[in-house]
Order: structure tokens, then C-alpha cells, then sequence
């Protein structure tokens, strides 16, 4: 059974095909903007000494292996997924060999080009996880099969982890994002989503005082209404909180939280005499593990990850911590080079801030920088255009689905796409900290773009095939 | 499985939606909204400002050593590269050709330490005067700036072995200092400039300027918030004297030899002259340096040893008025105690020989005509004082008294590379002879100053200053102070340093020092009008002529100056050594020289050649 339309010649998605293929021309005209100098230096667009005549070599391999994926049976993609996941665990793991670059050991060195398995990993790790989470017994309801889909994707992780790559290894993270597409359960996101709330809140001020009585407040309002008392009690704590917010200075907040504190032990008292158990248990233990954990945050970013991470989150949350001209210098360059660009941008090749290196890794993970400065808020515009474009086809690719398989598989690399472009971009534009991953297709490096060719490749594969079977 | 959550797709949609509009407005923001980014000129570029290294100047402030304005020319290859600069019209600027451009252009840029996006140097060391007319026309040709430094000026061509000289800091300095030097930095190397380096180097200073893309200057970054002015090095006024510095080089000319004239009320060294010399400016920091030192360095006369410090010389006759102090302290002698000299010392085979002299009836008349069986027997007697098995304890008690009067060890002078002399004690003679086998037979020619004792001009100079003191020294040094600042580093040049010689003992020796110019051996040296108080030396010398030498102070009561000349092979200690300190210290004391005779011996000096002319290196320097 065959139906034609004429947006997919060939079963091919082409506004999928369109996206990516402008995507790449985009990506490779920056990074020839980025490494282009003067017409003094330049040779051809194929010198393989330049940035930009390697990615050609790059996005030639890539279209060849993209072909190559077309003319395999699809069905074999599913059968080796476990063959794949064990072999880029593999290679995870012999990586760990190697002579260390830059403090990280990601990369085999096959004479002069470097090769990172962590890139490929990501790939084995969607197929094997789309594959585990299309078995027909995989119940997302049981504990055993949301164990086993975490541990998919925690082992290759904490191997990355182990290079020394946390940029690389957060990526995994992209694929709790499809689990809790799959049915992992909803209040682990919510809890996740409190905790970075927490923290943030946590971290941008020196005195958290007013986040314990924040908690607290909130955690006196949940005892009124488990009591069930009328509205008025309920009102009284909602003004409380007001008066405390809204006319108390800085340096009363010892004391009012001590109020706070104690009208949060008279409501559980309260509650107990009215066996409220449950609930002024559950109150407590969450609004106590909140009080600890935010007074533990400061310390934690502090004492226990690193100089090195501690900066970076400084940077993001806290840039008046920080020396102009240390740890922030850098983003405030990459912010000052994409602000430069204004509307319009100061036009193709001449971004100077770029090309005087006043951006670090102009080529590669600041990439993003270039177009903003040399084609202003219209190219950011049009190339965050493009990638969501692309996120939300690939979505609208995995509903249209027969096979659970194809579908899940799509809802991964929907999510690799989209942490990577947010992470990235966020990152240049100082609204992440700074966490040094690719912008898929645009950023300068064989491995990323290779690998991000066969995720889509093997995706429009697997989408042209949809009508012919049904799996 | 089944798709039961297909409901979660739209959290999905919206949720990467939000995503993609979070960034979208975050460029917005930052590119359209915050205009404080577009700012085109907001290219920031952190410039050193370098201190002026302290100057150092003479006790009277003449100045000895300023600051003198040098540049250097830095390229960026890609700005060059860029700009398209009209080369010949650089290169006729510079008064360079063009293979010297492309030389100085085309780094090895595989190399760590080039980088064709940051400057380097492209020319370094032009001097201030050459450089105002190159600087005029330098926006014409962008990607080149220059960098200001500052290095040594001598206004006074003396004293290069003091002050030494500057050079830039090596990369294992570099990495010791904690970010104190910076590649191109300057620190000194030698003398006075390494000595007190801390205080004259000042600390460096940092201007953030905006630079536009033709890297103009456009302003301050931040209005000059991170801005650190750069604090200058101190002053430092040393207790040299120019006048007497320039004399004693002048005397000193065609000599070899050395002379330390020090105040004596305060341990400061008025002049330390080391002969042969060379001019501090042979060394400054400039293009031709690197040759200028190679030469110094292979002359035979060896200039850049300073011999007022590390030359260790035997003492002669100049170390009897010391004996006789020890002496007179022990009890050995009193002052009126009087020796039949019979031409010599005599004991079983040994012989030392001395000259034939008037009657020696007191410690003074033994000063007076240097009787060397005098001190040859007080020698003995010192040595034997715990009897005549145990020459170790004798010589282990004289070797005491002979470091308190700072011999045998380093003075601690604030000058580097000061040698220690020797002082031979029971140790070495253990080790020499064999234990409990030598007596004081074995060292009898200490006794007159010759043998195994060896003495820097520095420590005879403290030794005149004790006797002229009568019984102390302050540690020779250099440094009076630093400009207004009063820092605590000098107290230990303030301190008394006491021999064990009581005060009394001393007057023998000062009468017969005294008696040595009115009518002993220095007759000829005689300063009209002041008290001169010395004693010759000639150093017996078997590669040579003798050595002249001698140590005096004046005037005799409340002395303003004690100095030590060492002239090497000038023969008897009358007739070089002694004339030279006649005359510093009468130019010192009185201003000038001015009576006939005074000038006749002046003359004299002056002419006196004692550096073998076949000796062609070391008219190169000088």
C-alpha cells in the first residue's frame, strides 16, 4: 500500500530534508566567516588547513553516509540496536585510555582528526532506548521497565561522565525528556523542576533567609487547609506572608522567621491533635528536606564541584561576583559580539569581535556568536527559527507514527535537537551557564556533525518507511 | 507497549516552544533592546603601565643612575596583513631595508609563543630621542604600537660595580614571581639593582582602554573603574660619595687593585673603587649590550670582577696594628714592651727576614717601622698562650678574636657576590698538617699578614674603621635611605658591631699608625694640615711584583673617613697604595688637593702605568 502526496517524493519527509540541508549551509558559512581573515590568507574553500575546508570534507562524508543509511533495510537498525549500544559502550570505555586533551579524555586521535565516541553514543542510545521502549511487554507502568530505560541511559552518562566531559555527558539528559514522553512519572519532573527552582533561588542571593521563610510560609498555608478551617484562618496566614514580603527589611528576616517558624510548629501541633497524620507528616518532611536543601546549596556550589563549575554558575546567576575580566570575560564577549549585530547585523564576513578572537571557540561552541554579530536579530532570528522548525517537524514526524519504534525513536532525537540548540544558544546569549556543547549542523567538528547527520538520516529513513509496513 | 500518554505530546510542543521563544527573546533582548552592546568601539584592550624604577643618587643627592625613555615596536601580523601598509615608506622611517622588515614580519607561526591575531615585538631598544619621530607618523601604518620602558641612565660614568645593571626577567623568574614580572620586564641583576630590587622596582599598573577595529583608542573601559595607576620605585640615596667615587677612579686608572673608603662613625661606604673598571653604561640596556658584555667577559684583566668585594687578597703588614690590638688585649704585650730585632725572626731553621729599622722599644715603634720579628713573637705567643703543646687552642682563640673583626667571614655588606676571605683556624691546620702534629711554627707568617690569610679590600677598609673607631664597626653598606620612605630594612646597619679590644688598647696602635706617616714607612704621604694615621703593606707576591698596599683613617681624633687600597704588583706599600689614600682622603676631608707637593704626588699617580700594554682587550672597554 502506497499513497503519494506530493510533499514526500520518494516517502521522503523534504521540509525535514529543506530545514537540515539550510541549516548546514548556514553552519558552514559561519565557520568560513569565523576562520576567513582576508583574501591574503585565503586559498580555496576546500584548504584543509582552515576550519571551513574541513567541514566540507565533513558535510561530503556525511551526505555519503546519510546515502548509505538510505539503502539499508531499516528493520536491521532495530535488530543490532543492543550490537550498537554494547559497542559505543565500548568505545566509552577504551576512550578512557587515551592521552588526555584539555583535561578530558573524549577523543581517539586517528592521525591529525579527532574522534569523539561520546557523539556516537548519543545515536546508539536513542536507537536502544526507542527499541527497549517499543517491546511489546515494556510497560512504563511497572518499576522494572522505567529502572531498565534509566539505566540505558545512565550507562553511557556516567561514562562520559568519567572523560571528564560533563558538557557531553548532560546531553543524556535530553532523554528523560522523551521518558517522560513514554510515561515516566509526572511528579519526578515536577520535583526535578522544584529543585532547580530551589537552587536557583538559593544561589542568587547571599542571604536565603527569605526562602526559608518563603517555605515555611508555604508550607503553614498547606497546614490551614489540610485543618479545613474556614477562610479566615487561611486569610490571616495569606497576610502574614503579605506583611512579611511587602514592609519587613533585610535584616529583621532572622527574626521573622522565627515567628515564621513558630507559627509553623503551633499549626503542626494543631494538626496532630486533629490526627491529621498523613498530611502534616508529608508537610513537614518536604517543607524540612526544602529548609535543608537550600541552606546546602551555597555550600555544595562552594566546597563540592569544582572551581572550574563554580565559576561557570557564578557567571550565569551571579555576574557581579565575578572579575570583569576573569571567569565573566568570556560571556560578556560572546554577549558582546552577538549584541553588536544589532537588527541587521554588520554583514557577512564582517564580524570583527569574532575574527579578533575576542570570542574563545569562535569556531566550534561559540559559533552562535558569529551569526549574531554578522547577521544581527533577523539571522538569530531566522536560525532559532529554523531549528524549532526542525524540533517541532521532528515531533509531528513521531506522531504521525505507526511503529512505537520510529516513534520514540523521533521523540529522542527531537529532544537531543532541542537541548543542544537551547543549551548552546543559551548558553552565548549568558541564559545557561556555560556548558561547552555543539550547536548541531553549525558548529565546526567532524564527530558532532557526522553524528547528527546519521540521527537524522536514519530518522527520514525510518519516516519514508512508514507506509510500507505496519511494525 | 502502547502510546497511553499521547496527551503528553502537547506538553512536549509547548514546552520546546517556550524553549525556542526563551531564546529568541534573549537575542532580542541583547541585540535590539540593550543598546549598551552595539556599541562599535567597546574593543577592550588592557595596557601595562610600567613604574620609573627608583633612581639612585650620592649622599649629597647628586644623581648617580635615572630613568632614561626607551621603545619598543610591537606588530599584530593580521592587522598589517589587513591594512595593506605602504612598506617602503616604514621601512625608510625605521632606516631599515626591506629583508630586515620581512625578517623581523615572518615569525615561525607554528610556534606557541608567536600568534599572528596578538602583537609581538618587531623592534626593541629604540631610543627615546631616534623614537619622537617615528612615533609621529605611526597611526600611518596600524597594526603597529609602540611600548614605552624605562632603563638606565648614568649621568656620572662611576661605580658600575656597585650599582650593576639591569636585564630582562628569564621565564623561570618570571614563574617565580607570582605575576609580579611580566616577559619584558626589567630586574636587576648585579650590585645595588639586585640588592635592593623590592624597593626600587615600583609595582606595575594597568589601564583597560576601548580600542575601535583600526585599534584607535577610544576611551577608558568602565570610566577607568579597573584602572591601577602604576606606583613608581623609591629613590634610593646611597652613601657614596660622587666626588671621591670619580677621584679614586681616576687615581685608580691603569691599575689593578681596588680601594673601599669607609665613615667610620657609621659604617657607610664613602667610595669602593675596583680597577680595572668600565663604564656603567657599557652594560645599559640597549641593542649592543650582549657584545659589550662578551668582550668585558673575556678580558684577561677580568672588569666585571669586583675586587673591592670578592678579590681576597693577603693582608701584608697592614694586619700588624691588628696583632698588636689582640695583643695588647691578651696581655701578650704591653705597650712599652720592647724586642731585640736581630734582622729577623729565628726559631731552629726558620727564618723571616726583616728589614733594618731603629730601635723597637714600644708596640708603637713596632707599628712605626713594621718589625717583623715583633710580630713573628707575638704571634708565637698568642699562639702558644695555653703553652706550647697546644698550638690548637691558641689558634682557635686567635681565629675568634679575628672574627669579631669581621674577617674570615662575610660583612654582610648590601652589595651581592661579597667573598669571605680566610682566616685559617685549627681545622685547617688539622687538616693541612695532621692533627696535633703542626705547631705555631706552621703558621708563623700570619703573624705579618702573609701565608694562608686572606683578606678583601672591604674587610681592610672595616679594619682601618675599627681601629679608627677604637673597638666597633657598623656593617659596611651602601643604602642611606629610600626617598621619604622610612622603611625598617636599614636598622641593621645601625647596629654597634664591638671587637673584644678594649678601648685603651687601642691608643698604642693609633700612635703608632700615627708615627708610620710623621717618620715611618709613609713618610711621603704626609697630608698638610691633617692627622693621617696608617700602615703600609707589601705583600710578598712569588708570581710577581709585589703587592702595595695600605689602610689608614683620619684624622686622628673623631676620624671622618677610613679607607684600604690594594694595588696589585705596585710594590711597597709607600709607594702606591699609601700616596692613593693620602690623597682620597685629603680630597675628601679638605675638597681638594692644593699644595705643590700634594700636586707633584697626585702627578705622579696619575702617570703611573702598572697594566702590561701588551695587554691589548682591555683598552676596548675603557
Amino acid at each position: 500500500m502506497r499513497q503519494s502526496r506530493e510533499s514526500d517524493i520518494g516517502g521522503y519527509d523534504w521540509t525535514t530534508i529543506i530545514l537540515w540541508a539550510s541549516l548546514v549551509f548556514a553552519g558552514w558559512s559561519m565557520i568560513f566567516a569565523a576562520g576567513y581573515l582576508d583574501d591574503g590568507s585565503f586559498v580555496s574553500f576546500y584548504d584543509l588547513n582552515k576550519t571551513y575546508g574541513r567541514q566540507m570534507l565533513w558535510i561530503v562524508i556525511g551526505v555519503v553516509i546519510v546515502g548509505i543509511i538510505q539503502l539499508i533495510e531499516s528493520n536491521l537498525y532495530r535488530a543490532f540496536a543492543p550490537l550498537f549500544y554494547i559497542f559505543a559502550a565500548f568505545l566509552l570505555i577504551a576512550v578512557l585510555f587515551t592521552k588526555p586533551v584539555n583535561g578530558a579524555t573524549s577523543w581517539f586521535d586517528l592521525g591529525g582528526f579527532r574522534f569523539q565516541p561520546s557523539e556516537f553514543a548519543k545515536v546508539a542510545t536513542c536507537i536502544m532506548l526507542a527499541t527497549f521502549l517499543s517491546l511489546p511487554n515494556s510497560r512504563m507502568q511497572e518499576l522494572k521497565v522505567k529502572m531498565i530505560a534509566m539505566g540505558i541511559i545512565l550507562c553511557p552518562l556516567l561514562l562520559v561522565l568519567l572523560q571528564g566531559d560533563v558538557g557531553s555527558a548532560l546531553v543524556y539528559f535530553a532523554f528523560t525528556i522523551m521518558l517522560f514522553r513514554a510515561g515516566m512519572d509526572a511528579y519526578i519532573y515536577v520535583l526535578g523542576l522544584i529543585v532547580v527552582a530551589l537552587s536557583i533561588a538559593a544561589l542568587l542571593f547571599d542571604e536565603i533567609w527569605w526562602l526559608i521563610n518563603f517555605i515555611l510560609f508555604i508550607a503553614n498555608f498547606f497546614f490551614v487547609k489540610f485543618m479545613k478551617k474556614n477562610n479566615i484562618w487561611v486569610s490571616c496566614i495569606v497576610l502574614h506572608g503579605l506583611i512579611t514580603y511587602l514592609f519587613f527589611r533585610e535584616d529583621s528576616y532572622v527574626f521573622l522567621t522565627v515567628i515564621t517558624g513558630l507559627v509553623f510548629l503551633t499549626l503542626a501541633t494543631l494538626n496532630f491533635i486533629e490526627k491529621n497524620w498523613e498530611s502534616s507528616v508529608f508537610t513537614m518532611f518536604f517543607s524540612g528536606l526544602a529548609v535543608f536543601f537550600v541552606t546546602s546549596v551555597n555550600y555544595i556550589v562552594n566546597n563540592l564541584i569544582g572551581a572550574h563549575r563554580q565559576e561557570r554558575i557564578w557567571v550565569w546567576l551571579r555576574p557581579e561576583k565575578c572579575h570583569p575580566l576573569g571567569p565573566l570575560y568570556n560571556v560578556e564577549q560572546s554577549k558582546y559580539a552577538i549584541g553588536s549585530g544589532g537588527w541587521t547585523g554588520k554583514g557577512f564576513l564582517q564580524g570583527e569581535r569574532t575574527k579578533l578572537d575576542y570570542v574563545p571557540e569562535q569556531s566550534t561552541d561559540f559559533i552562535f556568536c558569529t551569526i549574531g554579530e554578522e547577521w544581527g536579530f533577523f539571522g538569530s532570528f531566522i536560525i532559532i527559527g529554523i531549528f524549532f522548525a526542525l524540533i517541532l517537524r521532528v515531533l509531528f514526524i513521531a506522531q504521525r507514527q505507526r511503529s512505537l519504534f520510529v516513534k520514540f525513536y523521533a521523540l529522542g532525537v527531537a529532544c537531543i535537537l532541542f537541548f543542544h540548540v537551547f543549551i548552546n544558544i543559551g548558553m552565548t546569549t549568558g541564559l545557561v551557564p556555560v556548558i561547552g556543547i555543539p550547536l548541531p549542523f553549525i558548529s565546526y567538528g567532524g564527530s558532532s556533525f557526522i553524528s547528527f547527520s546519521i540521527l537524522l538520516g536514519m530518522l527520514i529513513k525510518f519516516d519514508s518507511d512508514r507506509l510500507y509496513v505496519f511494525r | 507497549m502502547q502510546d497511553l500518554y499521547q496527551d503528553r505530546q502537547k506538553v512536549l510542543q509547548v514546552a520546546f516552544v517556550i524553549g525556542g521563544l526563551m531564546l529568541l527573546f534573549q537575542c532580542f533582548q541583547i541585540q535590539v533592546l540593550d543598546k549598551s552592546y552595539q556599541l562599535q568601539h567597546s574593543y577592550r584592550e588592557a595596557l601595562t603601565l610600567y613604574p620609573s624604577r627608583g633612581a639612585i643618587k650620592d649622599r649629597n643627592g647628586e644623581l648617580l643612575v635615572h630613568n632614561l625613555a626607551m621603545y619598543d615596536l610591537l606588530v599584530t601580523y593580521n592587522k598589517v596583513k589587513k591594512s595593506d601598509i605602504d612598506t617602503l615608506a616604514f621601512c625608510k622611517l625605521l632606516g631599515i631595508n626591506d629583508s630586515v622588515f620581512f625578517a623581523h614580519m615572518n615569525k615561525d607561526f607554528n610556534d606557541k609563543y608567536y600568534s599572528k591575531r596578538k602583537p609581538y615585538d618587531f623592534l626593541t631598544q629604540i631610543p627615546g630621542d631616534k623614537f619622537a619621530s617615528i612615533e609621529e607618523r605611526l597611526f600611518q601604518f596600524p597594526g603597529f604600537e609602540s611600548r614605552r620602558k624605562s632603563v638606565r641612565g648614568y649621568p656620572a660614568q662611576v661605580g658600575a660595580h656597585i650599582f650593576g645593571y639591569i636585564s630582562e626577567v628569564n621565564s623561570t623568574q618570571i614563574k617565580n614571581s607570582k605575576g609580579l614580572y611580566q616577559r619584558g620586564d626589567y630586574s636587576g641583576t648585579t650590585g645595588l639593582e639586585l640588592s635592593y630590587e623590592e624597593q626600587l622596582r615600583g609595582v606595575r599598573g594597568v589601564e583597560h582602554v576601548l580600542k575601535d577595529k583600526w585599534g584607535k583608542r577610544k576611551g577608558k573601559y568602565k570610566e577607568g573603574k579597573l584602572d591601577v595607576a602604576a606606583k613608581s620605585g623609591l629613590d634610593l640615596i646611597t652613601s657614596i660619595d660622587l666626588k671621591l667615587q670619580e677621584y679614586g677612579e681616576k687615581l685608580m686608572k691603569n691599575k689593578i687593585g681596588a680601594i673601599v673608603a669607609i665613615e667610620p662613625s657609621s659604617g657607610e661606604i664613602l667610595a669602593m673603587i675596583s680597577s680595572p673598571a668600565y663604564k656603567p653604561s657599557v652594560l645599559a640596556v640597549n641593542r649592543d649590550r650582549k657584545n659589550a658584555y662578551n668582550k668585558l667577559q673575556q678580558d684577561s684583566l677580568i672588569p666585571l670582577f669586583n675586587r673591592a668585594l670578592m678579590a681576597q687578597y693577603p693582608p701584608g703588614s697592614i694586619f700588624k696594628p691588628v696583632l698588636s690590638a689582640i695583643g695588647l688585649q691578651e696581655k701578650i704585650l704591653t705597650p712599652n714592651r720592647s724586642m731585640n730585632c736581630v734582622g729577623g725572626f729565628i726559631y731552629g731553621s726558620l727564618k723571616i727576614g726583616c728589614h733594618s729599622h731603629g730601635p723597637v722599644n714600644t708596640v708603637s715603634a713596632a707599628i712605626q717601622y713594621s718589625c717583623n720579628k715583633y710580630y713573628c713573637q707575638t704571634f708565637k705567643e698568642l699562639i702558644n698562650v695555653y703553652g706550647f703543646y697546644y698550638p690548637e687552642k691558641g689558634m682557635d682563640f686567635l681565629s675568634k678574636h679575628l672574627y669579631d673583626w669581621g674577617l674570615g667571614r662575610k660583612l654582610g655588606v648590601d652589595v651581592p657576590n661579597e667573598a669571605s676571605g680566610h682566616v685559617p683556624n685549627t681545622a685547617y691546620y688539622n687538616r693541612k698538617h695532621g692533627k696535633g702534629v703542626w705547631k705555631f711554627s706552621h703558621a708563623v707568617s700570619v703573624g705579618i699578614g702573609q701565608g694562608e690569610l686572606l683578606i678583601t679590600p672591604l674587610q681592610m677598609a672595616n679594619m682601618a674603621a675599627i681601629i679608627a673607631n677604637r673597638g666597633f664597626y657598623y656593617i659596611p653598606h651602601f643604602a642611606k635611605k629610600f626617598g621619604t620612605d622610612s622603611t625598617t630594612i636599614l636598622d641593621k646597619y645601625k647596629v654597634r658591631h664591638y671587637t673584644k679590644i678594649h678601648p685603651r688598647n687601642f691608643e698604642a696602635v693609633v700612635q703608632g699608625m700615627k708615627d708610620v706617616v710623621l717618620a715611618g714607612t709613609a713618610q711621603r704621604s704626609k697630608i698638610p694640615g691633617i692627622v693621617l694615621c696608617g700602615k703600609t703593606g707589601t705583600v710578598e707576591n712569588n708570581k710577581g711584583e709585589d703587592h702595595s698596599t695600605f689602610i689608614g683613617f683620619a684624622p686622628m681624633d673623631k676620624p671622618k673617613i677610613a679607607i684600604a687600597v690594594y694595588v696589585e704588583n705596585g710594590g711597597f706599600g709607600a709607594a702606591y697604595a699609601a700616596p692613593i689614600s693620602s690623597l682620597m682622603i685629603e680630597l675628601y676631608l679638605k675638597g681638594n688637593i692644593d699644595s705643590i707637593t700634594r700636586k707633584e704626588l697626585e702627578e705622579y699617580i696619575l702617570k703611573a702605568n702598572l697594566i702590561d700594554k701588551a695587554n691589548e682587550n682591555y683598552s676596548l672597554v675603557h
